[in-house]
């Protein structure tokens, strides 16, 4: 069950707001959201994979709410050992051992990767660090916990918050009154985030996938409407998914962090990481790259904490290559940034754009089949021309409109005055021709790590 | 702020959504060829309408692709009023669906002949493709009165049921205002009506195969597939549903397990698992115990003047139709 599936969208969010927003559970709201998260997860990760998130969530808050965490290292890594543990089992464990020619050593049956696994052991694993560190000074209930780290909207795909963010709001969700503006802000953050999933990216997806399967074989306008098109294509089903789920926390009172901020207008690599996917780079740049030493050894630095980055979206090599690529790219920004940062605002965008949509397709190609479209694309040599047609081309272009000339998130805030009816309109519009595309709409891509 | 504009806009919208679902879809017979291109929800749609503006026909074959090419041609019965109900991909739990559906309508045949797949398909217990919300929630309420009275029911049929309730169901209410259905259905309403999609569909509801094999199977080896096997905890609830029908219109209903190519049944028969053979029991034995008419399947061989067998699992269609006539001949004497 994921935001896009016609089970969240026609049994589980009208059931939860029936729930929430029943006056007379006001006082319950807390234990309501705990269970309808796990519920949630439940229906949308694999068999048995609740119980781990259960098991995790209570190791670490046992470990870590303690006052006895303040400072204690011990306590420290034994908290954050069980949660790293199961994401290195479940995740990393087969593809590191297959790197040293160790096969089959992990069991088949152990089952699939748990759903959300990478986001959740980020939340586990900051909360027992800012204990450690003495950020979070009182720790929350056990239910204050498990919402933090289980809240649906969030669960599966992100933001990646921190306790800090969201704590209070957690806390005093009983206390939470709905209002028109959150309401109404939830419903157009929430309609916005469908619109981008169902209306583009899914649609850029139909016209992609015959050509991800010839890869190897393209042309270059084929290749080329393949990195643009992938390009757009994963920005619209990422920050459709968490637009989704900041208008679901910000309707059922946890507001969550802002996970982008029109990452393709970055004027260079550097700016490009502090609007995409922003939770999970400052959660890198957090307890990853100061505690490494920051900028006093900068390069050495950039290309771990991207090393890390790229593995944490998958257990692969094309992911660790991609992840080297961006660190690769912030290097060469940083060298060779007197003349980067003369480029006139046009031409630096693009530079970036097309620099960072370069390296997207390896998200869904191996190593072999990434050299080889990339061979073909310099070299001209593919002769497979896949028939692509003037609605892909369309769907390009305003793909290509939508995230250059519209700002969508200015569309998806309340606007008073008279703007406030056009936007209504314009939302309706949205949420009626994404209606039919909502059976059969696919997978969240980010739902995978 | 009360987003009054919003909630007007969006009921507009899906008012004109719900419209377009309503625009009637063109009998079978009225454009074979193109209606059989937009997929099935639309041809189930269109074949219960040729049969709702019909008089009663004498037989009907319910089932999938395998008796999908049995016409009045393969019958050879020529005064006997013939219709095949079959869409592809659909399982007996679907046919069932239908003819219920056909029955409610006044329009049962004197003979519905069903298809029953091979049960090392496990394709007989899909679940239903049509019809669509709120229809298909009276199917709903009577598989779940099915399960309380099976007698073969077990835990993890509940499971499958609790599956079916919270994620196939949302599924099929989402599929009512889908995008394709939507779009093939206006496009049929505003004239295009006239390009075939290339499959020789004929006005009896059948589908001319395609391709003649020169050989069984192209001369390609008997496929060994793994065997699977699914359970089927509402078979005897499907034969209830029958026998009701047979009970209630005066229907014959004739159920026929579907042949395989012989030398993939001598694979497959002595290896099925348990629950499978156990299926072909309880198949024949609540037949039997109902007064319904079932055969097990028949021993088609591919030879030159009948045709050969394309696949494994789907006959020629001459020596079918043969069978089939051999099934419902009786109930005709003057055939």
């Amino acid at each position: 069950m994921l935001f896009n599936s016609p089970t969240f969208l026609l049994l589980f969010l009208p059931l939860s707001a029936m729930l929430f927003f029943n006056g007379r559970l006001r006082r319950w709201r807390l234990p309501i959201v705990v269970a309808l998260s796990f519920l949630f997860y439940d229906s949308a990760a694999g068999d048995k994979q609740l119980g781990l998130l259960v098991a995790c969530i209570f190791w670490v808050y046992v470990l870590s709410a303690s006052p006895k965490a303040l400072g204690s290292k011990a306590r420290l890594a034994l908290s954050v050992a069980l949660p790293m543990g199961v994401l290195v089992y479940y995740k990393y464990a087969a593809f590191l051992l297959d790197s040293v020619g160790l096969h089959n050593l992990v069991p088949a049956s152990r089952g699939a990767i748990p759903a959300g696994i990478s986001f959740y052991v980020f939340h586990l694993a900051s909360f027992a660090i800012d204990r450690f560190r003495g950020d979070i000074a009182v720790p929350p209930g056990r239910m204050g916990f498990a919402c933090y780290v289980s809240f649906f909207p969030q669960l599966v795909a992100g933001p990646i918050t921190r306790f800090k963010q969201v704590g209070e709001n957690i806390s005093r969700l009983a206390d939470y009154s709905p209002s028109v503006h959150s309401i109404w802000g939830g419903i157009a953050m929430f309609v916005m985030g469908l619109g981008a999933k169902l209306l583009l990216a899914d649609p850029l997806m139909i016209f992609l996938e015959p050509l991800l399967k010839s890869a190897t074989t393209l042309d270059r306008v084929s290749g080329l409407y393949l990195i643009l098109g992938y390009s757009f294509r994963i920005y619209f089903d990422f920050y459709g998914y968490s637009m989704m789920a900041m208008g679901l926390g910000m309707a059922f009172g946890v507001p969550l962090p802002k996970n982008f901020d029109r990452p393709y207008l970055s004027l260079n690599p550097r700016e490009f990481w502090r609007r995409w996917h922003m939770t999970l780079s400052f959660w890198i740049r957090d307890y990853l790259y100061l505690p490494l030493g920051g900028n006093a050894h900068y390069y050495r630095n950039i290309l771990i904490v991207f090393a890390a980055c790229g593995l944490w979206h998958g257990a692969g090599w094309n992911f660790v290559v991609w992840g080297l690529y961006h660190g690769v790219l912030v290097v060469g920004y940083a060298w060779s940034r007197g003349v980067w940062d003369r480029l006139p605002s046009p031409v630096a965008q693009g530079l970036t754009f097309a620099l960072v949509s370069l390296g997207w397709p390896l998200f869904a190609l191996d190593l072999t089949t990434f050299a080889g479209m990339l061979g073909n694309l310099m070299t001209g040599a593919g002769a497979a021309a896949v028939q692509i047609d003037i609605e892909g081309w369309a769907l390009l272009a305003v793909a290509a409109l939508v995230t250059f000339a519209v700002d969508t998130d200015k569309l998806a805030s309340p606007q008073p005055g008279r703007s406030f009816a056009w936007q209504q309109v314009l939302l309706a519009l949205v949420t009626v021709a994404s209606l039919p595309l909502i059976e059969g709409s696919k997978p969240f891509i980010y739902f995978q790590f | 702020m009360f987003p009054r504009v919003y909630i007007f806009c969006v009921a507009l919208g899906v008012a004109v959504l719900v419209a377009v679902t309503l625009i009637p879809v063109p009998p079978f017979k009225a454009n074979a060829a193109r209606i059989s291109c937009a997929g099935r929800q639309l041809l189930f749609e269109s074949k219960q309408k040729q049969l709702s503006m019909d008089t009663p026909y004498d037989v009907v074959a319910f089932g999938n692709s395998r008796i999908l090419g049995v016409g009045e041609q393969e019958l050879d019965m020529p005064d006997v009023h013939y219709f095949n109900m079959a869409v592809g991909g659909t399982s007996f739990r679907q046919s069932v669906a239908m003819l219920e559906m056909v029955a409610r309508q006044g329009k049962a045949p004197k003979v519905a002949i069903l298809s029953f797949d091979h049960v090392s398909l496990i394709y007989a217990q899909l679940p239903y493709e049509y019809p669509l919300p709120p229809e298909r929630w009276r199917l709903l309420a009577g598989d779940l009165g099915g399960l309380f009275s099976g007698p073969y029911v077990v835990g993890p049929d509940w499971r499958k049921f609790r599956q079916r309730l919270f994620v196939d169901e949302p599924g099929f209410l989402a599929r009512t205002l889908n995008f394709y259905i939507l779009r093939d259905r206006l496009l049929m309403w505003l004239g295009d009506r006239d390009t075939p999609c290339g499959i020789a569909w004929r006005p009896d509801g059948s589908r001319q195969s395609s391709a003649v094999p020169s050989a069984d199977l192209y001369g390609a080896p008997v496929p060994h597939p793994p065997l699977y096997d699914d359970r089927y905890p509402l078979l005897e609830h499907d034969l209830d549903r029958l026998a009701a029908i047979q009970q209630a219109a005066g229907t014959r209903i004739v159920v026929y397990e579907s042949p395989v190519y012989p030398p993939f049944a001598d694979y497959a028969n002595p290896r099925l698992n348990p629950e499978m053979s156990g299926q072909r029991e309880r198949l024949f034995a609540g037949c039997k115990a109902r007064g319904l008419d079932c055969h097990p399947s028949p021993l088609i061989p591919g030879t030159a003047e009948d045709g050969f067998w394309p696949d494994a699992v789907h006959a020629p269609a001459k020596p079918l139709g043969r069978w089939v006539a051999q099934l419902v001949r009786p109930y005709f004497k003057s055939n």
